[in-house]
């Protein structure tokens, strides 16, 4: 107990951008496939150049590209983790590359003043008009919902005891939907439906929203599945029936003052207190 | 393919453009994300259960205003309130209020119909009814069914309304019959097991319990987290429907109010009085003035 450091080995201001288990895991990766491609780049490019070159010589050229390949190819295998979590946030990568390169861009053309005007106009623009809020935010949630959906896919994958994420479902495409998102995923093998059932709850506490689903979305691939993530509840109104447009009376008005009424039937025993007593039941056999 | 309004003025016909059918998926609600829920209803049979108030008769009255619009399909309404029903009387072929008498009749004039169609089929060596056959899909539509085979009336009359129906829920899809009954609790004193469970689609109302609830949906579904029972009071409407997918989506039917479905109604029934079946292509053609 005593040995136990307060806050561990790690330096203070250290982020592990890929966790030490995942690291070593991609480690072994990367020699193996040193191994492999150099092997076999070597026995490739070695039996092609042979038919033009000395067979020593076109040994000693197979090694040296077969070298050269499996360098590249462990080298990429090695930093495949940081290369994905660059892909994971690349939308967000180039929004702010763009946003930063279009300021920086105007601050030459334009006077301090104008530039800060224009750039006040655009984001009362942004969150003022609400088609444009309303827009902005629905997809804004569809590229939340990729990153807190990888994350429970990896704790998942972790639980298992995997480790590793290799597990992690690609996420295919987000879009929004009047009640929240629906977001579509093909799963890697190791996982299918039935091991999200009855972990809609946590998916929806991942994503910060209301409620989730996750039902199969191809009769054909059991690996693509749907997930729709509910954050309002679209169902709390009044739902009108489309059938009504296709009237011509219904189409200009609107009111519910003319409710059909008769003229025909007399509106005489509408009310409890206008009915008369019905006769008493005949006993039957002297018995009620 | 929907059905063609042709308006015959003598030098031919004259294409006026497509109204609904009934071999159209029809409009009953929104799906729990906002999307539009439209159900196939041709060649199918739904069952619609739930406690009073929580939305059976909205659902009915979707399903037959599209029903009524839809030129390719006669109407047969059987409604023991006679009022949830009631606007649609002078588009359908055959009302049925609280008689058991004249429920029977009509069913029994529908099994001979029916048979008579499979006659038609088998002649011409089809197993089931298309779009541009020569007969038209009916869609018998009950509300109350338990006023029918649990209420009024002798046991053996009673006994007879439910064989008839089942014979029909059983054997009528094939030749366009299709039968919509709504109930508020179907359980096996109401309908017998062997009715209930040849109904495809169900729509589960909010329901007092988890039982009742499976009672409609089917066993086990409140064992997996789908219970009507779940639906809150003050939305009426919402319900669990179980239809394509297999396993129940939460929708909200959607409200026809009264005098929507009266204006719903009338259009219809002026629209079906203007058309006749064109005997030799089975489409509806206008009335020539």
């Amino acid at each position: 107990m005593a040995s136990q450091k307060l806050f561990g080995t790690t330096p203070v201001g250290a982020v592990a951008v890929v966790e030490p288990p995942v690291s070593q895991w991609y480690a072994r990766r990367a020699r193996v496939a040193f191994i492999c491609v150099s092997l076999a780049a070597w026995a490739v490019t070695a039996v092609v150049l042979s038919a033009f070159v000395m067979p020593l010589l076109a040994v000693a050229l197979g090694l040296a590209a077969g070298l050269l390949l499996g360098l590249v190819t462990a080298l990429v295998v090695r930093v495949w983790p940081v290369l994905r979590a660059l892909w994971w946030w690349s939308l967000e990568i180039t929004v702010v590359a763009a946003v930063v390169a279009g300021v920086s861009l105007a601050a030459r053309v334009l006077p301090s003043w104008l530039l800060v005007g224009v750039v006040i106009v655009l984001v009362a623009v942004l969150v003022l008009v609400g088609p444009v809020r309303r827009f902005l935010s629905a997809w804004s949630w569809c590229v939340v919902d990729r990153h807190r959906l990888r994350l429970y896919f990896a704790g998942l994958a972790r639980s298992s005891g995997g480790g590793r994420s290799g597990l992690l479902p690609l996420m295919l495409w987000a879009r929004p939907t009047p009640a929240g998102e629906r977001v579509w995923l093909w799963l890697r093998p190791g996982l299918d439906l039935t091991d999200l059932d009855g972990k809609a709850g946590r998916i929806a506490v991942t994503c910060w929203a209301k409620q989730v689903r996750v039902v199969p979305a191809s009769e054909r691939h059991a690996a693509l599945i749907r997930v729709d993530i509910g954050r309002r509840d679209s169902l709390a109104g009044r739902i009108d029936s489309p059938l009504a447009l296709l009237i011509p009376a219904l189409r200009n008005t609107n009111t519910n003052a003319d409710v059909p009424v008769s003229a025909a039937v007399p509106r005489i025993g509408l009310n409890l207190a206008d009915m008369p007593d019905p006769p008493a039941p005949e006993p039957r056999n002297g018995r009620r | 393919m929907a059905p063609i309004l042709t308006a015959d003025n003598g030098n031919g016909p004259v294409d006026l453009g497509p109204v609904l059918s009934i071999f159209d998926p029809v409009h009953i609600g929104l799906d729990e994300y906002g999307h539009a829920k439209r159900v196939p209803l041709i060649y199918r049979n739904m069952l619609i259960g739930g406690e009073p108030g929580s939305g059976k008769s909205g659902l009915l009255n979707a399903v037959v205003a599209h029903a009524a619009l839809s030129l390719d399909c006669r109407l047969v309404l059987f409604d023991g309130k006679r009022v949830e029903l009631g606007q649609w009387r002078r588009c359908a072929d055959a009302f049925v209020g609280p008689s058991l008498d004249q429920a029977l009749l009509v069913l029994r004039k529908l099994q001979m119909m029916m048979d008579a169609r499979y006659d038609y089929l088998e002649e011409c060596e089809r197993r089931k009814t298309i779009p541009e056959d020569v007969f038209r899909a009916y869609l018998v539509a009950l509300d109350e069914l338990a006023y029918y085979t649990a209420t009024i009336g002798k046991k053996t009359d009673r006994d007879e309304f439910s064989m008839l129906l089942r014979d029909l829920v059983a054997r009528g899809r094939a030749v366009g019959i299709i039968v919509i009954a709504a109930t508020q609790r179907p359980s096996s004193d109401i309908i017998p097991t062997s009715l209930r469970d040849l109904f495809a689609w169900r729509y589960a109302g909010r329901c007092t319990n988890d039982s009742s609830s499976d009672i409609v949906l089917g066993h086990g579904w409140a064992q997996k987290g789908w219970s009507a029972n779940t639906i809150s009071p003050n939305n009426p409407g919402a319900g669990l429907l179980i239809s394509e997918s297999g396993s129940p989506e939460l929708i909200k039917v959607a409200y026809l109010d009264d005098r929507t479905c009266a204006a719903i109604a009338a259009y219809a029934a002026d629209l079906r009085a203007v058309v006749r079946d064109n005997m030799p292509t089975g489409k509806p053609v206008l009335v020539a003035a």
